[in-house]
């Protein structure tokens, strides 16, 4: 019953299957864990994945605000460094040297007076509080005329020298103007220069005041590292050649070599922004970078920090949430397995006793320690298989005592049968001894012979007379039959044709019959019948036909 | 085997027939390729980083992207003495480009050659005079009374030395010239027989300094106030007039290569004398070999001074360099100077 049931709601088509184990997706444990997995850990993943990403934006935010305040403050330097040079150049064509400046221009060639003007130009570039607070030095102040000669400078050597080809000269004799940084010919080294005209009084410019900027100041500047931590730095990238401006942090990464990046090509582009992308180094290392674009140096500004840095921070907070969530993860795992279990155990103890119990294992019981429902179902099941149990011994008891009745009865019946054959065979013998005590063949002379025939004759004693007449003739070699009826009470005509048929036999055999004792009603009978006796020799006792043998007899040993 | 070849043609063709159409359909108003074109270039002295551009034209694929067989021919001295001219080379026919000084440009074309100039590669003279500490030149003015180790007269470096002399006012009886070799020219300078060296900022200058940090380079190209400044250009690239006529886009597809070749050498100039040392350093002397990577970092403000492209020509520089010849006399008459340079083909490629 219970069979029929659990294969109709499992798997209503074989019928050989069901009782067999369940493939492991269609287990309840699994389906349970799964379930219980499934449940637990998608609402976890899905917060982790928001932590995750809530984070990293985060402390992205916090690192892109640092690098953004930083590359300003970096900017904002630059912009004070040239303009604090600039002013320097103001205060020398406006200041006590004025005058001298004019001359000099005048007499170009007056030694004199350019010892004065380069040794006022050497105390100015040698200053460092020309301007209080300024982080200020000049490599060389000089001053050279309109057509590009150089009539004073701080450095000796470089009077007379002419600067008509260098790259400042056109932009120098119109306005005040800052050469981007370039690599001189011949030093081969990085230059900077800021120039002011000097104009005379109908404000033609009459020579040009320009400082060669110490580029170490710059470079100091944009190494210097503070708010961008362990692996930050902040560097200018030249447009003209995409050489670095100011040295890279990192060692083997020389000034003279074209240097391209995300955010270098951005912010030579002209570009201000901020990014992830892989950096300038080789191999590329990923950085979080924010890059401006500084016109007055032609040049991009970035300030990166590696992203392995730059993430550290949500790294570290990912590595802890990922942590704890591992931790509940696995929880609910063990959790899982063992509600799972828990739950599937006495279900599949259950199934496992059904199944014994449909395989007709009764004595089984099921031992589920639990307090609720299955507990309670295995409590019934056990109470319903005790009962099947039960219901079975009786039912088998009842079987055997019926059978042991059966048996009984049939052992009697037996008997009676036997007996029965037993008396039956009595009969059969009695009848036997009847019947050949009721057909005696007597020899009462030589060749005479008596048959006396007592009580009713039917068919099958006809024939067992018939036969008696044979064996008493051959028996006794008799010539003359005598067939006595006195003792039969009846001679019908299946009688009579059976007492004809017998003599006639016996004439086969040479023997004459002769039918004595016919009283008269059976003699009347006879006649009633349609058989014919004529040929019959008949008297009508045994002691005339005993007679008439005799006569017989006589006369055929005289014939 | 007939059959067989006939039926992979036809397989070709097919496929090629539908690349083509495919092609065509692709790219319907694409210009007619251009069949490759094979040109040599005579290279004006031995392998050097001089010609990083050149070899980077080669190197980068760039000659092949613009459909060249470009083949470079080195230069310098036989083994019998004589110098291999570039500019005999092209006028007979044996290279397309040749380099050379500005100066030996202009003599040959005043000499009726029909050479032009159609690319610079260094932009900026690269002459100097290079001296102990001692010797104490620190200016021109200080060249009187010293004995110089020179170059041989007819070249850029000596005309560009006598301009200096004449420009700068010093009177050449003051100075003893001694002829120097190239090979062993910086030797000489350490040694004392020469008290000032005439040197390529790229290479003599390079290997004194690193012999003695403390020499002292003049360089020429400072000084020269009224002929502008001493900037004679010491190799551009030229060819015959008749090839510009006639393979104008040989030419260009030669420039194309040409200032890819020096934009990457200087982009990329210690990979550009690493690349020199591995494929000529064989010829060097291992101090010259070693020398390379500085060479090539002092050529780069040559090769792309600020506010150049690489490549590119100026015209003033060329009216000095003929003003220089008419002052020594080395040629007899003014040029048509605008005749022995043309910007097109470089202006094509920076979209002048």
């Amino acid at each position: 019953m219970a069979n029929n049931q659990s294969s109709a709601a499992v798997d209503p088509a074989p019928e050989s299957e069901p009782l067999g184990p369940l493939p492991i997706w269609q287990q309840i444990r699994w389906g349970m864990i799964l379930t219980l997995l499934l449940v637990a850990l998608l609402p976890l993943v899905g917060v982790e994945l928001l932590t995750l990403v809530l984070t990293s934006r985060q402390s992205y935010n916090h690192v892109y605000n640092q690098l953004q305040s930083v590359s300003q403050l970096k900017a904002n330097q630059i912009e004070h460094w040239l303009g604090d040079s600039q002013l320097v150049l103001e205060v020398l064509a406006t200041g006590p040297f004025e005058a001298s400046l004019a001359n000099l221009t005048q007499t170009p060639d007056d030694p004199q007076l350019e010892q004065l003007v380069s040794t006022a130009l050497t105390s100015v570039a040698s200053a460092h509080d020309i301007i209080p607070g300024a982080n200020l030095n000049f490599t060389e102040l000089f001053l050279f005329t309109p057509e590009g000669r150089v009539i004073a400078s701080s450095e000796p050597v470089q009077v007379g020298k002419v600067v008509r080809t260098q790259p400042y000269f056109d932009a120098s004799l119109t306005d005040s103007f800052i050469q981007p940084p370039y690599y001189a010919v011949g030093s081969g080294e990085l230059t900077m220069v800021v120039t002011r005209p000097i104009r005379d009084a109908s404000n033609q410019v009459v020579a040009v005041l320009a400082g060669r900027l110490d580029l170490t100041v710059l470079a100091n500047l944009m190494l210097e590292r503070s708010g961008l931590g362990a692996s930050g730095e902040t560097y200018l990238v030249s447009l003209e050649s995409s050489y670095l401006l100011t040295p890279s942090r990192f060692e083997g990464y020389s000034l003279n070599q074209s240097y391209h990046s995300q955010g270098i090509d951005a912010a030579l582009r002209g570009e201000a922004g901020s990014g992830v992308y892989m950096n300038y180094q080789s191999p590329p290392e990923q950085v979080l970078g924010v890059y401006r674009w500084v016109p007055e140096l032609q040049a991009g500004l970035i300030a990166e920090v590696e992203a392995t840095e730059a993430f550290a921070g949500s790294r570290r907070a990912a590595n802890y949430s990922l942590g704890f969530a591992a931790g509940i993860g696995a929880l609910v795992i063990v959790l899982a397995l063992l509600i799972s279990s828990y739950l599937s155990k006495p279900i599949a103890a259950l199934t496992d006793g059904a199944r014994r119990v449909a395989e007709g294992e009764l004595d089984q019981l099921v031992t589920v320690h639990a307090h609720n429902e299955l507990g309670v179902l295995s409590r019934v099941f056990n109470t319903m298989t005790e009962q099947l149990r039960l219901n079975q011994a009786q039912l088998e008891q009842r079987v055997a005592e019926r059978t042991a009745e059966l048996e009984h009865s049939l052992t009697e019946r037996n008997r009676i049968l036997d007996e029965l054959q037993d008396s039956l065979t009595a009969r059969e013998q009695l009848k036997e001894t009847v019947r050949s005590l009721s057909m005696p063949v007597v020899a009462v002379h030589d060749a005479i012979i008596v048959m006396p025939l007592i009580g009713e004759i039917d068919a099958a004693r006809a024939g067992m007379l018939a036969r008696s007449l044979m064996d008493g003739i051959n028996e006794h070699r008799a010539r003359i039959a005598l067939i006595d009826v006195t003792g039969v009470p009846l001679i019908d005509s299946a009688v009579a044709e059976a007492l004809l048929t017998m003599m006639r036999a016996a004439q086969l055999l040479g023997t004459h019959s002769v039918l004595v004792g016919v009283r008269p009603e059976i003699a009347q009978s006879l006649l009633m019948l349609d058989v014919d006796l004529s040929s019959v020799d008949t008297r009508s006792d045994l002691k005339s036909g005993i007679q008439y043998a005799l006569e017989l007899l006589m006369r055929r040993n005289q014939g | 085997m007939v059959h067989r070849v006939w039926s992979r043609l036809f397989t070709v063709g097919l496929l090629a027939s539908l690349v083509l159409a495919g092609c065509g359909a692709a790219a319907p108003t694409a210009t007619p390729e251009l069949p490759p074109a094979s040109a040599s270039i005579q290279l004006s002295w031995f392998h050097s980083i001089e010609f990083a551009g050149v070899y980077e034209a080669l190197n980068q694929g760039y000659a092949s992207q613009n459909k060249l067989d470009l083949t470079i021919k080195e230069g310098g001295i036989t083994a019998d003495g004589a110098y291999i001219d570039p500019v005999t080379e092209v006028q007979s026919g044996n290279a397309e480009f040749g380099i050379a000084g500005a100066d030996v440009l202009l003599r040959a074309r005043a000499a009726g050659s029909p050479l032009v100039a159609i690319a610079a590669i260094y932009q900026r003279s690269p002459v100097a005079l290079v001296s102990l500490k001692d010797s104490n030149v620190l200016k021109p003015a200080d060249l009187a009374g010293k004995t110089i180790g020179i170059a041989p007269p007819d070249t850029t470096v000596y005309i560009s030395y006598r301009a200096l002399l004449e420009s700068e006012q010093v009177d050449p009886a003051t100075i003893t010239e001694v002829p120097v070799l190239p090979q062993s020219s910086v030797d000489d300078l350490f040694s004392g027989k020469i008290d000032v060296l005439h040197a390529f900022i790229t290479h003599e200058a390079t290997q004194a300094r690193a012999r003695d940090a403390s020499v002292n380079v003049l360089l020429l190209s400072d000084y020269g106030i009224d002929i502008y400044s001493i900037d004679i250009y010491s190799n551009v690239i030229f060819t015959t007039e008749s090839m510009i006529a006639e393979h104008p886009e040989t030419v260009q597809a030669f420039i194309n290569a040409l200032t890819k070749g020096l934009t990457w050498a200087v982009d990329h100039p210690e990979d550009a004398a690493k690349h020199v040392v591995e494929t000529y350093g064989a010829t060097m002397a291992p101090p010259i070999q070693a020398l390379q990577d500085e060479g090539m970092l002092a050529s780069v403000p040559l090769i792309r001074p600020a506010g150049s492209q690489p490549g590119m020509m100026n015209a003033k520089i060329w009216d000095n360099t003929e003003q220089v010849l008419l002052s020594q006399k080395l040629i007899d008459k003014p040029l048509d100077v605008a005749k022995a340079y043309t910007l097109t083909f470089l202006n094509s490629v920076y979209g002048q």
